[in-house]
């Protein structure tokens, strides 16, 4: 509500009957204001669902738990690896172990998509041979479409800040 | 836990940019109604004015280190929430309901019905067209009238955050107020007010 606020002083001073009016309709507005549409009751509850991840809580640590933990867990899981065998068959084969599992996770990738690839040329080479020219010239645009957006929202700026 | 609600607008700012999102709620609660009816005055569609409250909200929120202390929170909300409404009008299309729904398979046609029946329909009515008066003749009033008025009586805000929302000297704000509403006053019907 506005209305009980102290009255604004004036350089001219109005007349008391307009001052009268105008605390009337001050109070009128605010009444009528006040029975206007309002909000749901859970809309704190819709903005605070609606929030999205804020680029400011990059900086706070909270933000940073989660993949810290993940992080953690990787590492510790590491460790067990490596420190299992070291007991019963000897550090230089803890280390060999280890060295093949860390390897193995980081290689194994590369090694799949390498194999993977005669695989893929052969299915394009098939699907190049079963499409129709027309066929073939819409899968080229939709492609190309597709690499004309994700360039675009590669490119976008970040949101700026409101004005 | 949400914050006591004697804690400034600045300080919550701080607790939530330390981490505390949580707190954002208790800003969120502190400002809804006032933007909603503020933001209302533009939109004139209740439903657009809920949608976009919370978009303001969100926007303030993802910007929220981008806060300036040196001023009040209010202002800069209200600012934000200005420009949104104005952006929402620039792109809204004239959207026109039927009133009635389509026929339905027997051919009668059927109207549409409020959700939620008002518990004193006459007052309500009476109201409503009050209200439309009220948004037609302020929307006969000058921008900058209209403006000031839509912020101290929809989004009631102190004459003080009006001033340096707008930065304006305060007998400037309390001034323009009085004739903004010497204006309407001669809009409106004879014995309205």
């Amino acid at each position: 509500m506005t209305g009980n606020d102290d009255h604004p002083g004036f350089g001219s001073q109005p007349e008391a009957l307009h001052l009268a009016q105008d605390r009337r309709l001050e109070l009128f507005l605010d009444e009528m204001v006040a029975s206007s549409p309002s909000l749901p009751h859970d809309f704190t509850a819709r903005v605070m669902k609606a929030r999205p991840f804020a680029p400011w809580e990059v900086r706070q640590a909270g933000s940073w738990r989660a993949p810290a933990a993940i992080a953690a867990a990787l590492f510790v899981s590491s460790a067990g690896i490596f420190l299992a065998p070291l007991g019963d068959l000897g550090p230089a084969t803890a280390l060999a172990v280890w060295g093949n599992v860390v390897g193995a996770a980081v290689a194994r990738p590369v090694a799949a998509a390498f194999s993977a690839a005669p695989a893929l040329a052969s299915a394009v080479e098939a699907i190049r041979q079963a499409l129709s020219p027309v066929g073939g010239l819409a899968l080229g645009g939709a492609a190309a479409a597709a690499a004309g957006v994700t360039a675009a929202v590669l490119r976008r700026r970040p949101a700026r800040a409101p004005r | 836990m949400p914050a006591p609600p004697d804690v400034d607008d600045a300080e919550l700012i701080r607790r939530i940019l330390a981490g505390g999102t949580e707190h954002f709620e208790t800003l969120v609660a502190r400002y809804q109604t006032r933007l909603f009816r503020f933001i209302c005055r533009y939109t004139k569609e209740a439903e657009d004015a809920r949608d976009l409250t919370q978009d303001v909200f969100v926007k303030v929120y993802g910007a929220l280190d981008s806060f300036d202390p040196k001023y009040r929170f209010s202002t800069w909300l209200f600012r934000i929430a200005g420009n949104a409404a104005i952006d929402h009008l620039r792109r809204r299309r004239t959207r026109i309901l039927p009133l009635e729904l389509p026929a339905d398979e027997e051919g009668e046609t059927r109207s549409l019905e409020p959700r939620e029946p008002r518990p004193d329909p006459f007052e309500e009515l009476t109201r409503q067209r009050l209200r439309s008066v009220i948004d037609a003749a302020i929307e006969k009033l000058p921008d900058d009238y209209r403006e000031l008025i839509s912020l101290r009586h929809y989004g009631e805000l102190p004459y003080e955050e009006i001033a340096e929302l707008k930065g304006m000297p305060l007998g400037t704000v309390k001034n323009k107020l009085f004739r903004a509403r010497q204006a309407l006053r001669d809009l409106l019907p004879p014995r309205t007010v």
